[in-house]
């Protein structure tokens, strides 16, 4: 059997197509938000970050970062908050509009009371950290501190372009994991095209259980990552040729990452118990950047969680050990750094960029061969 | 702390009494009786490297385990019977049924 939603609920926030469901607001009742923003409010909808209906108040927001979890005891661990400017009039109970900078209306939302956080402490206890070379502290310190609760009334149908067919919500992974006949699921969350170590990862978990969920995290990016276009075309060359024929389902997430660490580890395992998944990988360094987390402290903040719902597989690291002439963990091969095969972000652009691939023993012919054939494979 | 003696039926022991800290932690607690005994008991399970500041911890963590459990085992199918023909319409033109 699936997993059961987080919370106990799964939300179901209808999208309607038809907008004028959504005219006559007034600007001062309209609030603009950008697509990192109108993805959220479409996951919010979707049920991917059940059993939140939307915006939270003040008293969930004091809950989640002091003691990592929603008001109502349900873990959770990073604030899902909407940040509005100091102009905005809106009081409680009134309906307000949210609109991208065109005018296209995402939602319309029921506002509850507005409450000033402080970014620092934010940054504190979400992050770990006040430095504002962190990428979600700063995002944090540019955003508004005035912050609007509000619940979802209605939600407009999220455009997702040219990644509309392979978008799952919740609802649609739940049932196809039922008519596959999987019970337990396995998910597996990225960010980047598939190298031997992510194949060997997930075919280790994937031997436990009834079914692998790659779940690609597609949004905002750094330059020098790999374009969305490419972790999908590469995971579909992966999966073709590699695995066996129905035992993986890929489709993607439309989420910015924060790059908290641990705590977003638990925010990612959250969504995936949403999407229907048993058991979610946690490696090493899991949504960390930087030197800001533990190798392993996206493993260790589980402990906290009896009650999350959804069980962890923690690998370690899987490498191309020359030595031992196949693939390994620090656990079960000896040999040290340097008979580990690898390439930093860097040496890979410039390889690609030269017209080179990488070994196979680093990354399969068929995924090279897609960031090849690619025109800009990675993010300017 | 006291213990009860032999044939004595131990006392509740109010173990969640943290009223005192409301003025610093947000959350809202209430108060759960177990016996002397059981306590005692607890105290000396969590006295190793079990990482619990206190048995109050340690019951929390174990309650929620056990609440989460009852809870997971009851949750009614997320899909009417209608929405399911057409999630499986979508499926199938995607390619993944």
């Amino acid at each position: 059997m699936v997993s059961a939603p987080h919370g106990g609920r799964l939300v179901q926030i209808r999208q309607s197509a038809d907008l004028s469901v959504f005219a006559g607001f007034t600007p001062e009742q309209t609030i603009t938000i950008g697509k990192e923003m109108r993805n959220l409010v479409a996951n919010i909808a979707n049920g991917v970050f059940s059993p939140l209906e939307g915006f939270m108040g003040e008293s969930d927001y004091i809950s989640v970062i002091d003691q990592m979890r929603l008001e109502s005891d349900v873990p959770w661990t990073i604030p899902v908050l909407l940040p509005i400017s100091d102009q905005v009039r809106l009081t409680t109970g009134d309906e307000a509009l949210l609109a991208d900078q065109q005018g296209t209306p995402a939602a319309v939302i029921e506002c509850g009371e507005t409450f000033e956080i402080s970014k620092k402490e934010y940054a504190m206890k979400v992050f770990g950290t006040e430095d504002d070379a962190h990428p979600g502290v700063s995002k944090v310190y540019e955003g508004s501190s005035r912050v609007m609760p509000g619940k979802l009334k209605a939600v407009a149908r999220n455009d997702y372009g040219k990644f509309a067919d392979r978008t799952l919500s919740p609802e649609e992974t739940r049932l196809l994991f039922r008519e596959r006949g999987w019970n337990t699921i396995v998910a597996f969350q990225t960010r980047n095209a598939p190298h031997i170590n992510h194949e060997y990862l997930q075919k280790s978990a994937l031997a436990l259980v009834d079914g692998l969920f790659v779940n690609p995290v597609l949004g905002r990016k750094k330059p020098g990552d790999f374009t969305d276009e490419v972790i999908l075309a590469s995971y579909q060359a992966l999966i073709d040729n590699y695995y066996p024929k129905g035992s993986v389902v890929l489709s993607v997430l439309h989420y910015e990452m924060q790059y908290a660490g641990p705590k977003e580890a638990i925010m990612h395992a959250i969504m995936r118990k949403n999407f229907g998944c048993t058991h979610i990988t946690i490696g090493r360094d899991h949504a960390g950047v930087g030197t800001y987390y533990g190798p392993y402290a996206a493993q260790e903040i589980f402990k906290e969680f009896p009650d999350l719902g959804i069980t962890p597989f923690f690998f370690r690291e899987f490498y191309y050990c020359k030595k031992c002439g196949g693939i390994a963990t620090e656990r079960t091969c000896p040999h040290g750094e340097e008979e580990r095969l690898n390439f930093s972000g860097t040496k890979l652009r410039k390889m690609f960029a030269d017209g080179q691939t990488p070994p196979k023993e680093f990354m399969r012919p068929e995924v090279a061969q897609v960031i090849a054939q690619s025109k800009a494979p990675f993010v300017e | 702390m006291a213990k009860a003696s032999p044939g004595e039926r131990s006392k509740p022991l109010i173990i969640y009494n943290w009223v005192s800290c409301l003025n610093v932690l947000p959350t809202k607690y209430t108060t759960v009786s177990i016996p002397q005994t059981l306590h005692a008991r607890l105290e000396a399970l969590i006295s190793g490297k079990t990482g619990f500041k206190s048995v109050s911890d340690y019951v929390t963590f174990v309650l929620r385990e056990v609440v989460a459990m009852h809870e997971t085992s009851h949750v009614p199918e997320a899909f009417t019977s209608s929405d399911i023909e057409e999630i499986k319409n979508r499926l199938k033109a995607l390619g993944y049924l």
